[in-house]
């Protein structure tokens, strides 16, 4: 599988603050990417970047074989995390407008606002206007102007934040269509849970830099700390010994910790051999939260 | 379709819709109209029904011709005078007034005499007497087998006629009508600068706060949805003028049909009262039509465009740089008013002194000379000076919009810390 999308050596700086400082990751084909970082990290700073909002003072950015600021803007659907609209405009015309702003005929955008509002439930907002409408709807209207285009790009900024967990669900749901449709989908949070969750790959900033990036599965491979939890029958006697020490008890499961890795198996063997009845024996690998935190520490402690 | 022009669609159309632009648009030349009818509704509000009851003794009028409010009864000829000067309220219907004239000579109308229990108002007396005045006229010409034109080349009219030498050619000037027209072409492009201007500022802040700008500059270059709305706005100006002309067009006519009687009276009280005014009023008329108004009008659009660009450049730049505080943009948009005041006091001064280095100046230097060029140009301006004037209003133009471009793209996404204007001067000559 290639890469649909190369960064490159890209800074950008603004009068006392360099936003970006030679970041170079790539984003695989037919992958949901997350953009992670804390706020200021310079996530933003980058999709306005990729969005062509402004320019990268060095460093290239390619999308699908082109050099990004040679794209056109109808490739490229970009929901902002502060989600705006023209509050008196009706919910009908915003969609056209913004539709035709990205290069639809007026037609095309009208038919695409009436299919994907009937497809999100709500065929009949075409009249009402935006500032009528609750802020769940008004999110709603703005994912659809995001992707009514059929952008071949589409960047998520917190596209959540604010949803109910129905309409939460809905979008998600919209999101993984997309993405099976081959839209290339960067997805930008700070909610790791989410990001587990929806994507295969990630990259994390902070301070403008690139501290990780590649696949999910294999992030947490490489930070794993060599955890294990046993689920027992009934807790046995522990003592101390040269495999593993106990970090945690939990009403009839034990969470060990290896003191050497590879030796999962020794610690099952110590148990049998003490005739406890093993239920469920698995790997605890740290989640994404955790990794985050421990690495965007030790870097602020640079 | 052209972006842009898709901007200046969505800026023209959700404006004109509005009702208050509809209402402002309407009852605009409404209220103009009231203002300038005030005092012929107030007179008429004031007035009653006056029926008179007339003796002419001399028999040199015959008939006084009726007028809204005012009805001449001749009858009773034959009671004695002093009886009606009492009881010409009880005769008949009974009257308001009586009217007496005396036998008298048609050069010597004296003892003419009105008996009211109120005071007849001084229009009423004033009609009567032009009425009767020109009545003895007519008949005096008679007597003396004169006519009237010779009479009128016995005493000619004097009038000195201004020239002004300045420049090429010699123009016929008239320095009360100059002025006036200057002053009134100024004052209509102040009004728009600063009407229009705010409302270009005003829609930057509401898409900068709503946050809608950042969707919007996914899809268009920022100095593009800059010049949209700029554009845009100036469509709304000009269709609201034009409005305004069309009604005020017709509502004069309308007035002019159901208050045609009333006006008639006026002028007619006017004629005879004052033959001064009269003929100001037609010279008035001569002057106007002296006046190129093609040239001025084609001069006035120039400075109205050009001054309307600079402006509200201006004031977009402004609205990028506010905050979510509504406070925040009052100090930037102050000196940029205040620009607009002192060009308005300069045209002020200028009109009566249009041949100053300060009016000078004021013309060339393009943030005054959209509003003082156009107040200078019926004084008559060198073409040389005009010239300069309109190459520095089209660079200053340029100027502007491209300072105002680079603010803008830069403070449009600046949330939460205060600008400074150290800064925004950065940003204009920084990369």
């Amino acid at each position: 599988m290639g890469d649909i999308m190369t960064f490159s050596q890209v800074n950008k700086r603004f009068s006392d603050v360099q936003a970006l400082q030679d970041v170079s990751f790539t984003i695989p084909e037919n992958t949901i990417f997350g953009l992670l970082g804390p706020n200021g990290a310079g996530k933003t700073t980058l999709i306005r970047i990729i969005t062509k909002i402004f320019a990268a003072d060095s460093g290239h950015i390619v999308f699908d074989g082109s050099d990004i600021q040679t794209q056109q803007y109808a490739n490229i659907g970009y929901m902002p995390e502060e989600k705006g609209m023209y509050k008196k405009m009706k919910v009908g015309e915003h969609l056209v407008y913004l539709g035709r702003l990205k290069g639809l005929k007026k037609s095309a955008a009208q038919e695409r606002s009436k299919y994907w509002l009937e497809k999100l439930g709500a065929g009949d907002w075409w009249n009402k206007k935006l500032e009528d409408l609750s802020k769940g709807m008004q999110q709603k209207t703005q994912f659809i102007a995001t992707v009514l285009h059929n952008p071949k790009l589409l960047i998520l900024d917190e596209p959540f934040s604010g949803l109910d967990p129905v309409n939460a669900e809905m979008i998600k749901n919209e999101i993984y269509q997309l993405h099976q449709q081959g839209t290339t989908i960067i997805f930008s949070t700070h909610r790791m849970e989410q990001v587990e969750e929806i994507c295969k790959t990630i990259a994390l900033i902070n301070k403008g830099k690139l501290i990780l990036n590649g696949e999910v599965a294999t992030i947490k491979q490489q930070f794993k700390q060599h955890k294990f939890l046993i689920s027992f029958e009934s807790l046995p006697e522990i003592e101390d010994n040269d495999l593993f020490t106990v970090d945690q008890i939990n009403g009839q499961s034990v969470t060990v910790q290896l003191k050497s890795k590879n030796d999962q198996n020794q610690v099952l063997q110590y148990f049998i051999s003490r005739n406890a009845i093993i239920n469920a024996y698995y790997e605890i690998l740290p989640s994404l939260n955790d990794i985050f935190i421990s690495i965007v520490n030790k870097a602020n402690h640079e | 379709m052209n972006k842009t022009l898709l901007i200046i669609q969505r800026e023209y159309i959700t404006r004109v819709r509005k009702k208050s632009f509809i209402i402002f648009t309407l009852l605009g030349p409404v209220f103009f109209l009231l203002i300038s009818l005030l005092p012929i509704l107030i007179a008429n509000a004031n007035k009653n029904n006056l029926h008179i009851l007339v003796k002419d003794d001399s028999g040199l009028i015959p008939a006084l011709p009726d007028t809204a409010g005012l009805y001449f009864t001749y009858k009773y000829q034959s009671i004695p005078v002093n009886t009606l000067k009492t009881d010409y309220s009880t005769i008949g219907e009974g009257y308001d007034a009586f009217l007496y004239i005396p036998a008298m000579q048609p050069d010597a109308p004296y003892g003419i005499e009105i008996y009211s229990n109120e005071q007849v108002s001084l229009t009423t007396k004033l009609y009567i007497e032009s009425i009767i005045a020109d009545k003895l006229e007519t008949i005096n010409l008679q007597q003396h087998d004169l006519d009237k034109n010779i009479l009128l080349k016995l005493r000619p009219k004097v009038d000195i006629d201004d020239k002004v030498t300045s420049g090429e050619s010699q123009k016929e000037g008239n320095a009360a009508i100059a002025s006036a027209f200057g002053f009134g072409m100024g004052f209509i492009i102040y009004i728009v600068l600063l009407i229009y201007g705010t409302m270009v500022m005003r829609g930057v802040m509401e898409e900068k706060s709503s946050r809608i700008i950042e969707v919007i500059i996914s899809s268009v270059k920022p100095f593009q949805l800059m010049m949209g709305k700029i554009v845009g706005i100036g469509l709304v100006g000009l269709t609201q003028f034009v409005a305004w002309g069309f009604l005020i067009t017709i509502l004069n006519i309308i007035i002019g049909i159901l208050f045609a009687g009333q006006l008639s009276d006026l002028q007619q009280v006017s004629a005879s009262s004052g033959e001064v005014e009269m003929n100001a009023i037609t010279e008035a008329m001569q002057s106007m039509q002296n006046i190129p108004i093609g040239y001025y009008l084609s001069m006035f659009i120039i400075y109205f465009l050009g001054g309307y660009f600079i402006y509200a450049s201006l004031f977009a730049a402004i609205g990028s740089l506010a905050g979510d505080e509504e406070g925040d943009v009052q100090t930037f948009a102050f000196p940029v008013t205040m620009l607009i005041l002192v060009s308005i006091f300069i045209m002020m001064a200028v009109v009566q002194q249009p041949h100053t280095p300060l009016a000078f100046w004021a013309s060339i230097i393009p943030l005054s000379s959209p509003i003082v060029m156009p107040a200078l140009i019926p004084f008559g301006v060198p073409t040389w000076q005009i010239v300069l004037s309109i190459v520095l209003l089209f660079g200053g133009f340029i100027f502007t919009t491209f300072l105002a471009g680079r603010i803008y793209r830069t403070a449009i996404l600046m949330y939460g810390k205060k600008i400074k204007v150290k800064e925004v001067f950065k940003w204009m000559f920084y990369k």
